[in-house]
């Protein structure tokens, strides 16, 4: 055994304690299931390690058996060595093995023999690929193949435990949050974990600290600034796999705790997929469900963490298509409750008639990314700085700076509100005042921090009255409709006072012009037809015909009907 | 052969390092700008959005330090960027009016202000020409462009950067490219050139453009900045580090080098500070040719196009409709765009545009015009072609004219009726008026107006047939009427101009 340092022992018996131990709980209910057993809730649910989650492993076991091939590789045995503070020294070792998508066992490596001497002299000629070979090599008897290695500095564990540490003290969720990125931040930046060959998920990691793809300051930002989307609501995620449905519980009010009940998504496991989001609802009590199938999900999945970040607008047209054929397939490959209300066919028909001829299962999958990643580039421009002020009221909380290059998002940035305070301080309510406090927030961000192209104020009231608005019930259903005009009202009027601005507004200035001079009618019923794909009509000149034909029939049967009732 | 030209790069992490660090290579901004001095800064704002296709605010902001520090009195910048465009919009879209009044600099919108009438009876094919008065008062005037690929120049750098300071009018003619008739646009550019040239010439190389430029490549990061007081050399430089000859492959400083306006030969230019060779890559050159590589959904026929009129006039459509057109293409079939002299007749007699002059007079007797087919509802049908006016049709009016003839058909293409969002309220100059007041092919072509001769007479006044070439215009301010101001006619009059109803009649009549 390698002689340590009081605090490397220290270090080494927290992460056998913290990490080690719930680690290997979850292979211990992994392996029972493997095996067939029939596990009780107690049994069965398990902690999560470095994290305030808890989980019913019967659920997370389809979960990684489909998503583990996608987010690291196709399960497969993991050499784990742990270096010194110095990066020099291996002072543990470790073999994870994995066969058939689960997690069989975790071993202690010895460090007598050979073998840790050149594995060092690998690690010091920063040569991964070798050392793999080299380790699978030396210990094919005991694991067969070594697929991937980690390097871990003894330095890692150090910054893990400040994050379960602040999550201790202070427990809430973006706490937690926070503490994860500088940790991660920290990481990447000292180099003290390294794979060979490095998994999807950690390549994107690695592209997002080692590019600098995010700067963030919590001093930057207004205390209490963040806010649960939403403090009563019961929202679920329901997964429907090749033989399986997962249910995921995101209740605000216990952010803990995952999963829902195995009876409930027993229940669930036999209803069609047409009707799952419905029963789900139902049967968890949530305000809203969403069922999805996972293979599509599994797919745009494997899109969003296989290409480097950030995305280039050929990886941005790819992963939208994939994003709108799903979309496209509701109710074969998602549904939703409470459905909206215009997704409903008794609303679809008469917009028809009127010329507004939307149907979500037309959507035109394989235009409208083009349209949307080059469209963007043609209006918004090539490399462009947003800078987004959160305001409530006169005071700011939060100023957050996007930066996009060739199409994708290169970097996000927060920008401390002290600075924006006496600008906005000064103002008073309403639109113009807003504009002009935004407008010089805009140039004294460009003298401290480079050009900023748009600014963009939003007030916090507005996002949560839209936020309740389409996360509540009135816009499911016609009967609840009049009830959402106060909501509209109140959110007009929010707007006329300045509740969201954008500067430069020349260009909305003379498009809402131009759309006023057009008729709004003209435009909109121009617009909705850009994103739907319309059957070819045999002539062209049969296009009017045909609907107009359509149109006076469905208009005659229903005057008849009118008069009808009307006689009677 | 001894060094005549210097041309300084500067390399950093942003753009007013990167502007001091060339200027003190070059010993600095005060050998032009002295103290109390008025300085006019001339970027290149062709459109509200930004960087690569404008220049970027902060080379402003740097050239605008160093000649503070320099002791300049008054600091403005100006443009009038694209034909029937107010720069005022461009500059207050981009953002920029407001951020540079902060600083302290003048904005000046060159066509709002006052012209002064230039003649130089040298010059190849502009020989006169109106330019701001803003520039003739400067003491200096900078030209500060940004590096980009362009599809009729190969580049558009400091010389190309000069076209905007003449008025709409001006710009208009010469917009073609057939030198036989003694017309055009390269030409025209080095006539600018010579006529009124910046003393100095700063090119934004942070970013740059490759592949469709000017307004629809790709953006690069070179993270440099070029200058000298000899804007061919500097251009001829910044082709360098893009890859491009530009002696044998841009035609801008090639002829200004032969007309001896500029040097564009390396071998006599001494670069300072940053090494050429450590930051030469090939940029994507733009596509030149109307035909080639056209997206789903559209068919260009084309005869004899000439470079830097239809042809550049036509590949802004055709990048401007790359991603607008595929749906419409697989719902309805292709769209045929006609364009150039004689070009082959269209397969289908619907959805038919035909683009410039020359396509409009030399396929009179074509079928989709002698027998227009019906096209749009059937209560309220229209020829299946629409016709775009003009040698070369240089304002956005083709895109108004691509709007109508697919109306009701293309809705994202319909959309571009919007442009006179864009546009200026009224247009300043010959190509958006109606027929008969415009300088067309026939002003310099005689042989082709005598072929063209009844078609032309049918549809406008045959005393203009042979009118004046339009080289000399002659001082137009003389009875006071600014540039600005003459030949004016309102968008709404010009999207009215779908077909010439005119033609399809005499082709009717005719028996030869
Ligand atoms: S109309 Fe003919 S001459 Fe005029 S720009 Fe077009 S192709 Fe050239």
């Amino acid at each position: 055994m390698v002689e340590l340092s009081k605090s490397e022992e220290e270090l080494i018996n927290w992460a056998r304690t913290q990490v080690k131990e719930p680690w290997l709980g979850i292979f211990r209910v992994a392996e029972k299931i493997t095996r067939g057993s029939i596990l009780t809730p107690e049994e069965s649910e398990v902690a999560i390690p470095l994290s305030p989650f808890r989980a019913d492993y019967r659920q997370l076991y389809f979960l990684f058996r489909e998503l583990l091939p996608v987010f690291v590789f196709q399960p497969a045995n993991l050499f784990i060595i742990v270096l010194d503070s110095e990066g020099k020294r291996i002072i543990r070792a470790y073999l994870q093995e994995t066969r058939y998508s689960n997690f069989v066992s975790l071993k202690n490596i010895e460090l007598s023999g050979q073998w840790g001497e050149k594995a060092e002299g690998f690690i010091a000629a920063d040569d991964p690929r070798p050392l793999r070979d080299y380790l699978s090599d030396c210990f094919r008897d005991q694991a067969g193949e070594i697929n991937w290695v980690m390097i871990a500095n003894i330095r890692l564990f150090k910054v893990l435990k400040e994050i379960l540490d602040g999550l201790e003290s202070n427990g809430g969720l973006s706490d937690y949050l926070v503490n994860v990125y500088l940790a991660l931040k920290k990481i990447y930046a000292n180099g003290w974990i390294s794979f060979s060959p490095t998994p999807n998920i950690l390549a994107r990691l690695e592209d997002i600290f080692r590019k600098d793809m995010i700067e963030y300051r919590s001093s930057d930002l207004f205390p209490q600034s963040y806010e649960p989307v939403s403090k009563s609501d019961i929202f679920v995620i329901v997964l429907r796999g090749r033989d399986f449905t997962v249910a995921l519980r995101l209740d605000p009010r216990d952010p803990g705790n995952l999963t829902v009940d195995k009876e409930v998504y027993d229940r669930l496991d036999r209803i069609p997929f047409r009707k799952l989001a419905k029963a789900a609802a139902r049967k968890t009590g949530a305000k809203m469900a969403i069922a999805l199938s996972l293979d599509p999900v599994v797919n745009l999945l494997y899109e969003l963490v296989s290409r480097p970040l950030p995305y280039g607008s050929d990886d941005q047209i790819t992963i939208l298509r994939k994003l709108l054929s799903l979309i496209k397939n509701f109710k074969r490959q998602w549904t939703i409750c409470p459905s909206p209300i215009a997704l409903k066919n008794y609303v679809r028909l008469p917009a028809r008639l009127l010329g507004l001829p939307y149907d979500i299962t037309n959507l035109a999958d394989w235009f409208l990314p083009q349209v949307i990643v080059q469209g963007s580039g043609i209006a918004l421009g090539q490399h462009f700085r947003t800078a987004l002020i959160i305001l409530e009221g006169t005071s700011v909380q939060a100023v957050i700076i996007l930066e996009h290059y060739d199409g994708g998002l290169r970097k996000v940035k927060t920008f401390p509100v002290s600075e924006l305070h006496p600008l906005f301080e000064r103002t008073g309510p309403g639109y113009r005042s807003i504009r002009e406090a935004v407008i010089k927030a805009k140039h004294l961000i460009w003298e401290k921090d480079g050009w900023i192209s748009f600014a963009v104020s939003i007030q916090k009231n507005l996002l949560s009255e839209l936020r309740s608005l389409l996360l509540g019930k009135k816009l499911t259903s016609l009967f609840r409709l009049p009830f959402a005009f106060p909501d509209l009202v109140r959110i007009f009027k929010l707007l006329r006072k300045g509740g969201m601005v954008v500067y430069p507004d020349i260009s909305l200035r003379e498009a809402n012009k131009w759309v006023k001079k057009r008729g709004r009618f003209w435009v909109y019923s121009s617009l909705i037809q850009i994103p739907f794909t319309r059957k070819r009509p045999r002539t062209r000149g049969l296009l009017y015909v045909k609907s107009t034909i359509i149109a006076a029939v469905i208009l005659g049967v229903i005057a008849g009907i009118i008069l009808r009732l009307a006689a009677t | 052969m001894t060094k005549k030209e210097k041309v300084a790069i500067g390399y950093g992490n942003d753009r007013i390092e990167c502007i001091r660090r060339a200027f003190s290579a070059l010993g600095g901004i005060g050998r032009w700008v002295k103290p109390g001095h008025r300085v006019l800064l001339k970027p290149n704002i062709m459109s509200a959005i930004g960087t690569p296709t404008i220049t970027h605010i902060d080379m402003l902001k740097g050239l605008y330090l160093l000649c503070r520090e320099a002791g300049a009195k008054e600091v403005m910048v100006g443009d009038n960027p694209v034909c029937g465009m107010p720069a005022r919009k461009h500059f207050e879209g981009a953002g920029y009016t407001r951020a540079l009044e902060q600083i302290g600099c003048k904005v000046v919108h060159f066509d709002e202000e006052d012209w002064v009438y230039r003649y130089r009876p040298e010059n190849f094919c502009l020989k006169d020409m109106h330019i701001p008065k803003a520039i003739a008062d400067a003491d200096v005037w900078i030209t500060v462009p940004i590096a980009k690929t362009h599809e009729a120049c190969v580049t558009t750098l400091g010389i190309k950067n000069n076209h905007g300071i003449l008025p709409d009018e001006d710009k208009a003619r010469h917009h073609r490219g057939r030198t036989e008739a003694g017309t055009s646009l390269w030409e025209k550019f080095v006539d600018i050139l010579a006529t009124c040239k910046p003393h100095l010439c700063v090119t934004d190389m942070f970013h740059a453009m490759e592949g469709q430029g000017p307004a629809f490549g790709k953006i690069l990061e070179p993270r440099l900045v070029v200058a000298s007081d000899d804007v061919v050399a500097c251009d001829t430089v910044v082709q360098e580090l893009m890859g491009i000859d530009s002696l044998t492959e841009a035609p801008l400083t090639r002829i200004a080098h032969q007309r001896g306006i500029g040097l564009a030969d390396m071998s006599r230019i001494e670069v300072l500070g940053e090494r050429v060779d450590n930051h030469r890559r090939k940029f994507i050159r733009a596509k030149w040719y109307p035909e080639v590589d056209t997206p789903e959904g559209l068919v260009v026929l084309a005869g004899d196009v000439c470079h830097g009129g239809c042809q550049m006039i036509l590949r802004y459509l055709i990048d401007t409709c790359h991603i607008a057109l595929g749906k419409e293409a697989r719902e309805f079939g292709p769209t045929y765009i006609l364009c150039g002299d004689r070009p082959p007749p269209p397969p289908e007699d619907r959805f038919v545009l035909v683009f410039g002059d020359c396509a409009i007079y030399s396929t009179w007797h074509y079928r989709y015009r002698r027998k227009p087919r019906k096209i749009g509802p059937w209560w309220s049908p229209r020829p299946g072609y629409a016709d775009v006016p003009g040698c070369c049709p240089v304002q956005l009016g083709w895109l108004r004219g691509f709007a109508n003839l697919l109306r009701g058909y293309a809705p994202l293409v319909s959309l571009f009726d919007g442009l006179e969002i864009v546009e200026a309220e009224r247009y300043s100059f010959a190509e958006g008026v109606p027929l008969e007041k415009n300088p067309r092919r026939w002003n310099w072509d005689k042989e082709w107006a005598r072929k063209y001769a009844r078609e032309i007479a049918a549809s406008r006044p045959p005393s203009y047939i042979y009118a004046a070439n339009e080289s000399i215009k002659g001082n137009r301010l003389k009875d006071g009427v600014r540039p600005v101001d003459m030949d004016v006619a309102y968008p709404r009059e010009y999207s009215r101009i779908q077909t010439v109803e005119s033609y399809s009649l005499i082709s009717g009549n005719s028996k030869d």
